[in-house]
C-alpha cells in the first residue's frame, strides 16, 4: 500500500492527498531530514521494542507493530493536543504501527492520556544554559538516534516547526513510512 | 536522579534538597517522573527517561533503555555527584559505578517500608557512598527492614518548603480564589490507581454535597495520565508546590504518602489520612501514628461514614485548633538542608568542590 492510497482511507483523505502533493514538493529539507533521521536506524531484523500501543489498540499482537518515531519540535500553544489527536485518528484507521512521540516541550498529557509513549530533547535554549559549549543539532541528532536504536523503532518523521499548518505534510510523510494495515492487528 | 513512584515524594524530596544547594554546585535532574518539568520553575535544568511502568515493557527491555540513558545523560553532562532517591536502585546504577567510578553515588533511601519488603534491595546500599534517610514523623511505627540498619544517615523529615514559605490562611484564600464564607475541602488522593482514586474523590464530594456553603477542591497530581473527571460540585486545583497554600483550607483529606503526610504536618492542616496499599510504603502505619498523635484522623478506607464524622471533628473549632497546636509542637523541622549538606560534605572530602 503507497502512501497515497493510505491517505485515501483517511477521513478527509482526498484533500489531504492534494496538500499533500503541495507540501511535498516544498518540503525537499523536510524529506532530506526524514531520510536522514532514519538511515540512523541499527535495530533492523530485530523485533521492536514492546511498548504501549496506545489507549485503543490493547490487544497482545499490537505490541508488535512497527515505531514510528515522530519528532516534534517547537510546538506551538495546543499543537501537541491537535498533533497526538491526528495521530491516533491515523492509527486508527490503519491498526499498522505505534507512534513514540519526541518532544521539546514540557506537554506530555496529550501523548500520555492517549496511552502513547514519549520521548523528550532539550530545547536549544535549555540546553545552552546546562551544557553552553554543545551543538544542539548533534545533541537532539544523537538523542533521535539513540531512541530510534534503543526502541528499534522502523522509521523516523520529523515535524518541522510551523504548527497546525504542517499536518497535512507529517501525515503525508507519516503514511509515505508506515506499512500497509496489519491483518493480526485487532481493535480492543 | 529520581525514580517515578506513584506521587510526588521522590522529585520532591530531591527538589528539597537542591533547591538548598551551595553555590559550589549545580544541580541537574533526571527523572523517570512525569512530572519533572516542575523544576523548571525552580531554575532547574532536567532530562527525562520514561518509566518501566509507563511504557509497559518488560524488566530487562526497560534496564537496557535506561542503563543506555543513563550512560548517555553522563557522558553529556558530566556530573560529579549522582543522588538517587527511589526505592529501588536500578540495575543501571550498578553498570554506571562500574562505568564512571569516579562519580559520587548517594542514595536517598525513604523509610517506612512495609515489613518483609525488599530486603533485597537494601543489599543495593553497597553501591552506594553515602545512603541518606529523610526522616519520617512516624519513625516510631516504623516495622520494615529499615530499621536498626547502621548503613543510612538519618536527617529530619524533608519537605519542599519550611513554615516561612507558607502563605496564611487569608492570603493563601485569596490567591486561590477561594471566598471566606466557605468552608473549603481539600481532596488530594496522590497520583495512584485512577479508579480508585475518583471513586474516593465522589464519595468524599458526595459526602460534602449536603453540607451547605461546603466545597471540595481537588488536587491533580502532574503524574496521573487522566484528569480529574468533571463534576460541577468539584473545584480542581493545580499548584505545586501545594503546602504553600494548605492554610486555605479547613480541612484536607489526603492519601498518607510521605510528601503529604509530612506537609500535612508542617502546615498544620486539620487532615484525614487515607492509608493506600502500596508495594513498600506504609502508608497505613503513618496514617495510624498520625491518629495516635493527634495530629489528624486515619481512616480505614473511605466510606460515607467514616468521611463525615471525621469532617464533623476536624471542622469543629476546638478540634481544629488542637490539631493545629499538635503539629506544631510535635515539628521537628525541615531535614532538606542537611541531607544536601551531607552530599556537600561529601563531595568536599573526595576533593570534587572546595
Amino acid at each position: 500500500v503507497t502512501g497515497a492510497s493510505l491517505i485515501g482511507r483517511l477521513p478527509g483523505g482526498r484533500v489531504l492527498e492534494r496538500l499533500g502533493v503541495a507540501v511535498r514538493n516544498r518540503s525537499a529539507r523536510a524529506v532530506r531530514e526524514v531520510r536522514s533521521w532514519t538511515s540512523v536506524v541499527t535495530g533492523a531484523g530485530l523485533p521492536p521494542m514492546g511498548i504501549r500501543s496506545g489507549q485503543h489498540l490493547a490487544a497482545a499482537e499490537t505490541r508488535k507493530l512497527p515505531i514510528v518515531v515522530i519528532v516534534a519540535q517547537g510546538l506551538g500553544d495546543g499543537d501537541a493536543e491537535k498533533l497526538a489527536r491526528q495521530i491516533e485518528e491515523m492509527q486508527l484507521s490503519t491498526r499498522s504501527f505505534r507512534p513514540l512521540f519526541v518532544i521539546d516541550s514540557a506537554e506530555f498529557a496529550p501523548f500520555r492520556q492517549r496511552g502513547y509513549v514519549v520521548e523528550r530533547v532539550m530545547p536549544a535554549a535549555e540546553l545552552a544554559a546546562v551544557n553552553p559549549g554543545d551543538d544542539h543539532g548533534e545533541y537532539v541528532r544523537s538523542r533521535i538516534a539513540a531512541i530510534t536504536r534503543i526502541y528499534r523503532a522502523a522509521s523516523v518523521v520529523p515535524f518541522p516547526t510551523g504548527g497546525q499548518s504542517d499536518m497535512p505534510d507529517l501525515l503525508v510523510r507519516l503514511a509515505d513510512v508506515i506499512p500497509a494495515k496489519a491483518p493480526a492487528a485487532r481493535n480492543h | 536522579m529520581t525514580s517515578n513512584g506513584t506521587g510526588m515524594g521522590h522529585l520532591t524530596r530531591m527538589l528539597a534538597m537542591a533547591t538548598r544547594s551551595s553555590a559550589a554546585v549545580e544541580p541537574f535532574f533526571f527523572s523517570m517522573s512525569s512530572a519533572v518539568p516542575v523544576v523548571a520553575k525552580f531554575g532547574f535544568g532536567w532530562e527525562y527517561c520514561p518509566s518501566r511502568e509507563e511504557i509497559d515493557v518488560d524488566a530487562d527491555e526497560w534496564n537496557a533503555l535506561f542503563d543506555d540513558r543513563l550512560t548517555e545523560v553522563i557522558e553529556r553532562y558530566r556530573p560529579k555527584a549522582l543522588v538517587f532517591d527511589g526505592v529501588v536502585p536500578y540495575n543501571g546504577l550498578r553498570s554506571a559505578r562500574k562505568r564512571f567510578p569516579d562519580l559520587v553515588y548517594v542514595w536517598s533511601r525513604r523509610p517506612m517500608w512495609r515489613r518483609g519488603t525488599g530486603r533485597r534491595w537494601l543489599r543495593r546500599s553497597s553501591w552506594f557512598d553515602l545512603v541518606i534517610e529523610p526522616g519520617e514523623f512516624a519513625a516510631a511505627a516504623d516495622q520494615g527492614p529499615t530499621v536498626g540498619r547502621a548503613d543510612a544517615v538519618r536527617v529530619r523529615p524533608i519537605t519542599l518548603l519550611d513554615r516561612a514559605d507558607l502563605l496564611e490562611h487569608g492570603p493563601a484564600r485569596t490567591e486561590l480564589g477561594i471566598d471566606e464564607s466557605v468552608k473549603a475541602v481539600l481532596v488530594t488522593l496522590g497520583g495512584g490507581n485512577l479508579n480508585d482514586i475518583t471513586s474516593d474523590l465522589d464519595l468524599v464530594a458526595d459526602v460534602v454535597r449536603h453540607r451547605p456553603g461546603w466545597q471540595v477542591y481537588a488536587t491533580q497530581a502532574p503524574i496521573t495520565r487522566s484528569g480529574v473527571p468533571a463534576r460541577d460540585d468539584i473545584r480542581s486545583l493545580s499548584v505545586y508546590p501545594l503546602s504553600r497554600y494548605l492554610a486555605a483550607f479547613d480541612v484536607a483529606v489526603v492519601a498518607c504518602g510521605y510528601n503529604a503526610y509530612h506537609e500535612a504536618i508542617l502546615a498544620g492542616t486539620p487532615t484525614i489520612f487515607v492509608p493506600k496499599p502500596k508495594k513498600t510504603d506504609d502508608q497505613h502505619a503513618r496514617a495510624a501514628y498520625a491518629d495516635e498523635r493527634g495530629i489528624g484522623i486515619a481512616v480505614d478506607g473511605v466510606t460515607s461514614e467514616l468521611i463525615g464524622k471525621a469532617l464533623d471533628r476536624l471542622t469543629d473549632p476546638d478540634e481544629a485548633a488542637r490539631v493545629r497546636q499538635q503539629c506544631a509542637d510535635q515539628y521537628s523541622g525541615n531535614g532538606a538542608a542537611e541531607g544536601m549538606a551531607l552530599v556537600e560534605d561529601l563531595l568536599i572530602k573526595r576533593g570534587v568542590v572546595t
